[in-house]
């Protein structure tokens, strides 16, 4: 069976104006993801996220490489009846109503106008639109969440196999996006795949099995979601700990420290030395109350790879610009 | 088809919304009622007047009409982004350009179509108790032959609205409308061109510039002194030359759009 989407080796260049030099968008991208997956594409704004999007989607060509949707060529005409596109920030047509864009749409994939109401129908319910006041709101009327609703809406006309959605809960307040996330969710459960671009690093957390964090247009990382995010550290809770415990725990793990009778410390994920402590533990009649493998975050992960913090805008706070700054001065700062 | 057919029904949709076209009909309506005005003139040079300033009238509120409306039609949508879903859909770029072209033709029609029922009317109605009355459906022909030169000038403007700016396709559209209708003068220079450079350019311009004065029916039907040999021939050869050359310059502009990037 042909993966759902395979990237090899993906250039995408825009020239500089007036200059004869040109910026890589995307620069030498593999990736291959299988059906079923739920796959994160994280990267800050201008990291290449978009443009990676619309080569699959067949909107724009690469300029070297290779891209494949459902086992097709990117922008195959037939594949495009089995997927699914959520841009960010979706436009539709201002004058109409949530119920007439997804008509429009569903018109587009060959479904007569009757069959075609009946599915907006189905689907402005399903994204909680179906209210008679939201019923009768124009588009124009609307809030973000609500577009990103019809959004969502839209992108599951055809019941797709493959959904790209582009930062579909950028921007939104947080109950707007718990309510994207679970909708999300729910198609996760559903069995879907799913391109999942964004810079909410949360959102991807909950969602996805498996991330790639992208930046200038370059792959940095890949991998399972777990793979990525598990630890180094292990966190032991202890109580009634004796001072000859803590001596010995001193020896095992200098940096490690109790408090007291009780507390929590941390010591570095090696099952010998954990075994260690909880025998010296046992020898000491100090109780172990838990012993909890220290998980990172995906912030943790972008900003060890990225060299900076990701604002809720998508953009990196304090990484050095590598366009800006020279060789040398990059490899001081990292 | 069917999707053609969405994108040609919302396109008239959104089209019959923008308030500038109805200026326009609106405009043009007014000022055929305005031809009421010529009460100092006899009945018959009232009715000629009539006649050829409401035909006029109709050409230049189409011309806008067409002008603004096609310029606008795909950079609009890539502007606004909603081209990304809509081709993100089992779409061809083909049946979106085609789809979007023939909501334009429909818009402009039913604009041309209303103007030149209120002008029917109003020659009808000038008509009353006259002797030797026209018959004001013979304006038909005249009505035809200005909806044909629309369809002409909008392939005209979606041609360059695939790869030029809103702003410059205007120009260039209605600099070309001008010229497409100079060209008796534009083969003349053709002839007579004071060396081979001017003859050769005005040859090019003669033979490439669609020839826009190809449809000017307003003579024969003002003036009972031009008549036209053959209507018919003259009808239909206009209709080919007018729908070859529209579908000339759709397969170029479908060609173009098909590698451009949105």
């Amino acid at each position: 069976m042909p993966a759902a989407i395979d990237i090899k080796n993906l250039y995408k260049q825009y020239p500089v104006p007036l200059k004869r030099e040109a910026v890589n968008a995307v620069d030498n991208l593999t990736i291959k993801i299988e059906e079923g997956e739920i796959f994160g594409f994280l990267g800050a704004n201008g990291a290449g996220k978009t443009t990676t999007i619309k080569i699959l989607l067949g909107l724009i060509y690469p300029t070297q490489g290779e891209a494949s949707v459902l086992g097709k060529p990117a922008g195959d005409i037939e594949t495009k009846h089995k997927i699914a596109y959520l841009p960010e920030s979706p436009y539709f047509y201002e004058h109409m109503t949530a119920a007439e864009v997804v008509t429009f749409y569903a018109q587009l994939f060959g479904l007569k106008r009757e069959d075609a109401k009946k599915r907006a129908e189905e689907l402005v319910d399903f994204v909680g639109l179906g209210s008679k006041s939201d019923r009768n709101k124009r588009i124009s009327e609307f809030s973000k969440g609500m577009r990103q609703r019809v959004g969502i809406a839209q992108s599951l006309i055809n019941n797709p196999t493959l959904l790209f959605y582009d930062e579909p809960t950028s921007g939104l307040d947080a109950i707007a996006r718990r309510d994207i996330r679970d909708l999300m969710l729910q198609l996760k459960e559903q069995g879907k795949t799913m391109f999942l671009s964004s810079h909410q690093l949360e959102d991807v957390e909950k969602v996805c099995h498996r991330v790639s964090v992208i930046h200038k247009g370059k792959l940095r990382t890949i991998g399972l979601v777990d793979e990525l995010l598990a630890g180094e550290r292990v966190d032991i809770t202890v109580s009634g700990a004796t001072p000859s415990f803590n001596e010995r725990l001193k020896t095992l793990a200098p940096e490690a420290n109790v408090l007291g009778g009780a507390g929590t410390f941390n010591v570095k994920d090696d099952a010998g030395l954990v075994a260690q402590i909880i025998d010296t533990a046992r020898a000491e009649n100090t109780r172990i109350i838990s012993i909890i493998p220290k998980r990172r975050t995906l912030e943790d992960l972008f900003v060890n790879i990225v060299g900076g913090r990701l604002t809720d805008e998508g953009s990196i706070e304090g990484a050095p610009d590598v366009n800006r700054v020279s060789a040398n001065k990059y490899k001081e700062l990292n | 088809m069917n999707a053609i057919l969405t994108i040609a029904g919302n396109t008239i949709s959104e089209a019959l919304r923008r308030k500038v076209l109805n200026a326009f009909l609106l405009g043009g309506v007014a000022v055929l009622a305005l031809t009421f005005m010529f009460g100092q003139f006899t009945a018959r040079q009232e009715l000629t007047l009539i006649r050829g300033m409401g035909l006029g009238i109709i050409t230049l509120a189409g011309i806008f009409i067409t002008v603004i409306l096609s310029i606008n039609l795909i950079p609009t949508e890539i502007e606004r982004r909603t081209i990304y879903t809509i081709l993100a859909k089992p779409v061809n770029r083909w049946e979106f350009l085609i789809g979007k072209w023939l909501g334009a033709i429909a818009t402009i029609g039913v604009n041309i179509v209303l103007m030149g029922v209120v002008l029917i009317i109003a020659v009808a109605l000038k008509q009353i108790g006259a002797e030797n009355p026209s018959n004001p459906l013979e304006l038909l022909k005249g009505i035809l032959m200005i909806f044909l030169q629309m369809v002409l000038l909008c392939s005209v403007a979606v041609f360059f609205s695939v790869f030029l700016t809103p702003l410059v396709n205007f120009f260039l559209t209605l600099s070309l409308f001008i010229i497409g209708n100079m060209s008796s003068f534009t083969q003349d220079l053709a002839k007579t061109g004071s060396n081979i450079l001017v003859k050769g350019f005005f040859t090019v311009v003669h033979y490439l510039v669609p020839n826009f004065g190809n449809f000017q029916f307003t003579n024969p039907l003002v003036n009972p002194a031009v008549e036209v040999k053959s209507e018919l021939l003259f009808l239909t050869q206009n209709c080919i030359y007018g729908l070859v050359y529209s579908a000339v310059l759709l397969i170029l502009a479908v060609l173009i759009f098909d590698r451009r990037e949105v």
